[in-house]
Formats: structure tokens, C-alpha cells, sequence
């Protein structure tokens, strides 16, 4: 059986720039911004600094997918140490009470493009989890997920065949959660406060 | 086992029953003694230990017998040297339960008892740090790990559920959509 090849632009080898055509006549400035938007996701594709907050049990399928066998560098992704600097938010499993509102703390530090990469069934109605009395059910309706990987727990190549599915949906310009949490913030909050009462909560550590 | 280390045990096992009459040997696993004592020796059993040897406090865990009305609280500790595990087991009554708090002996209990009273809301007397929360801030009913706390109804009433008919097969699956 033929081995399946990687997009052409895997490989940084023979990687070819996308070409913008330029444009022969005065342009307005609408396609002006839309043509440095363009060159602005091709850039925010190829290098995406990934933030794994490893709620749940998902989290032990990433060390395999960082290291030489699946190795996710070769994506142009690698771990980040601080939100401030990271584009990802990787939620490796369920969200309880607790780290629900360390999410929403760190999802808000996060600069603009950011997105949401949910892992395995727990985020997405809970999972096995679903009857627990500290665990959020549904993800979506406290942060925006950009894309869903299926797997409990997704084996390294589910996690790498997400990976370049939301490459490709950041190149196209679909993965749009950030837009909409800022469009929606409103809702989002309310859900928010609806689950867990009060979001930032003054802990011993903030003392 | 060698013998050697079987008659230190012995030894032991004996310089305790003198000293605790009302300590009650329940099981004995070779490395592992389980004892059942009363709430008020607890301290004074506990300072022994810890003098003569067993300096590591493993864990405290709980129980709820619900239906004889009882917590059961039990200490698990280690001596490094003897290589010899002790569980201290106490029942407390259930309504109203009351127990002194063992930081002034092993002051890492704090963290264990902050859990305990968190999810079986027995009270540590003469810790007040054990009030705060731990993992469930804004805790709004029953301490979860009470064998009459229904888990399901909470998490039924208090959280948003997804429902969805799958269709199973290669093309299955619910469709994606923001909610």
C-alpha cells in the first residue's frame, strides 16, 4: 500500500511560498486588508505555539505526538511556557470546576489569534464524566472550540490528523472562535456565571 | 520476611497493646497493621508513632457508613525504617461530626483535612484553615462524597447537557455546530 503523502507544505524542504498576485491596478482598501489578511493566516499557520493545559487524561497521548516518532514540530508547533506567548489552548480532557475558571483565566490572557483545540469526548458532553457532580459538561458554551478531536483517548495520529485540520482551518480563515468570543462575550460570560457562580474567584494564592 | 524483622513487630505489637488497651488489632498483613481505636486516644497514639518511627503521615482518608450512622477516618502512616505501614481507623457519629484536627503532630495533615472537610463536611476543631475550599469553590450542596449526596440529580439540575442521536458508520457523527 502506497504511503499516504504529507501536504507539500510539511515539508520545509521543498515548501514553496503561496503566491499573492499582485494586483495591476490601484486596489481599494478593503482588498488591501483582505490580501495582508491572507499573508497574516498563512504566517499564523505555520507557526502555532501551542499552550496544553492538561486538564484530563488526554494529555498523556502529547508527549508522544512532541517527540521523534509523530513529532509535531515538523508542523511548526511547539509548547509554550506562558499564555501571553502561546496561540493554542490545548483542553486535553475534562473541565471541572476548578480548572474551568483557570481556563477562562488563562484563555483571556491569551493574545488575539487564539484557538481552542478540544480533546476526546469529555469536552464535548461530558464523556464518561457526564454524571459527575464537578464536571462542565459542555465546553462550547464557556469557551469557543475550534476544532474537536475524537479519540478517549485520541491516539497520536488522531492528534496529529487535528492538528493539520486545524492548520488547514487557520489558513482558510475558519477557525474564527477568538472573533466570536469577542463578538459574543456577552453570552459567554453568562454561561459562564451561570455554571460556576463567580468566575475569578480570590484564592489562597492570589493572597 | 525475615526474622529478625518479625520479632521488632512482635516486640512492638506488644509495647502498643500494653500501652493501648483499647487499640484493637484488625488485621495484620505482614507490612500492614490495621488498627481500630478510639477518637480520644488518637492523639496519643499518633505522638507514640510518630516517636518511634512511623515520621510519615501518608494519607488520611474517609469513609461514610451510612447506614450504621458513622465516618469512619482513617490514618495511614509509614516508618521508612521498618518498612511497616499502621492504618488508625476511628468511627465519628454522622450527625454534626467532630473531629481534633492532628496538625499540631503532623503538621502535613493541613491539606488532608481541608479535602476531608470538604467532601465529607466533618469539621476539624482547632483548625481553621480546613474551612477553606479546596477544589469546589462556591460549593452550593451536600458535600459530594456523602453516600446520600446523588451526584447524577446535581450534575443534572446544575449543568448543560448536549443530546444528540449518533448515526453510527463512517459518515456518522453530530454535526459541528456553534451553539
Amino acid at each position: 500500500m502506497p504511503k499516504k503523502q504529507l501536504p507539500s507544505r510539511f515539508y520545509p524542504v521543498k515548501h514553496e511560498m503561496q503566491t499573492v498576485e499582485a494586483p495591476a491596478e490601484k486596489i481599494s482598501p478593503q482588498q488591501r486588508a483582505e490580501t495582508w489578511e491572507k499573508i497574516a493566516q498563512y504566517f499564523r499557520a505555520n507557526s502555532l505555539w501551542m499552550l496544553n493545559y492538561c486538564t484530563g487524561c488526554c494529555a498523556i497521548e502529547l508527549p508522544l505526538v512532541m517527540t521523534s516518532r509523530f513529532d509535531m514540530e515538523r508542523l511548526g508547533m511547539m509548547p509554550m511556557a506562558t499564555p501571553r506567548q502561546a496561540d493554542i489552548l490545548l483542553v486535553t480532557g475534562y473541565a471541572s470546576l476548578k480548572t474551568l475558571r483557570r481556563l477562562i483565566y488563562t484563555y483571556e490572557q491569551m493574545g488575539t489569534p487564539k484557538y481552542v483545540v478540544a480533546f476526546g469526548p469529555c469536552a464535548v458532553n461530558g464523556g464518561i464524566y457526564h454524571d459527575a457532580y464537578a464536571v462542565l459538561n459542555r465546553l462550547d458554551l464557556y469557551l469557543p472550540v475550534d476544532l474537536y478531536i475524537a479519540g478517549c483517548m485520541p491516539k497520536p495520529e488522531a492528534v496529529m490528523s487535528g492538528f493539520m485540520k486545524l492548520i488547514e482551518l487557520i489558513e482558510s480563515g475558519k477557525a474564527t472562535g477568538w472573533k466570536d468570543y469577542e463578538q459574543r462575550y456577552e453570552w459567554y460570560k453568562k454561561n459562564q456565571l451561570e455554571a460556576v457562580g463567580e468566575v475569578f474567584i480570590h484564592d489562597e494564592f492570589h493572597e | 520476611m525475615t526474622n529478625s524483622m518479625n520479632s521488632v513487630k512482635a516486640r512492638w505489637a506488644a509495647q502498643m497493646r500494653g500501652m493501648f488497651p483499647d487499640a484493637r488489632l484488625k488485621k495484620d498483613r505482614g507490612t500492614e497493621m490495621t488498627y481500630e481505636i478510639l477518637p480520644r486516644d488518637l492523639h496519643q497514639i499518633l505522638a507514640y508513632l510518630k516517636n518511634s518511627g512511623w515520621r510519615q503521615l501518608s494519607m488520611i482518608t474517609g469513609v461514610d457508613w451510612i447506614e450504621e450512622g458513622q465516618f469512619e477516618l482513617v490514618y495511614n502512616l509509614f516508618d521508612w525504617e521498618q518498612g511497616l505501614r499502621v492504618l488508625l481507623s476511628i468511627r465519628i457519629g454522622r450527625d454534626k461530626p467532630q473531629v481534633l484536627t492532628i496538625t499540631n503532630i503532623y503538621a502535613g495533615a493541613q491539606y488532608y483535612e481541608r479535602e476531608i472537610h470538604e467532601f465529607f463536611g466533618i469539621e476539624f476543631i482547632g483548625n481553621e484553615d480546613a474551612l477553606k475550599s479546596l477544589f469546589l469553590e462556591r460549593w452550593d450542596a451536600l458535600p459530594p462524597l456523602r453516600k446520600d449526596f446523588d451526584s447524577r440529580a446535581y450534575s443534572d439540575k446544575k449543568y448543560v447537557k448536549r443530546f444528540y442521536d449518533p448515526v453510527y458508520g463512517p459518515q456518522g457523527g453530530a454535526p459541528f455546530e456553534r451553539s
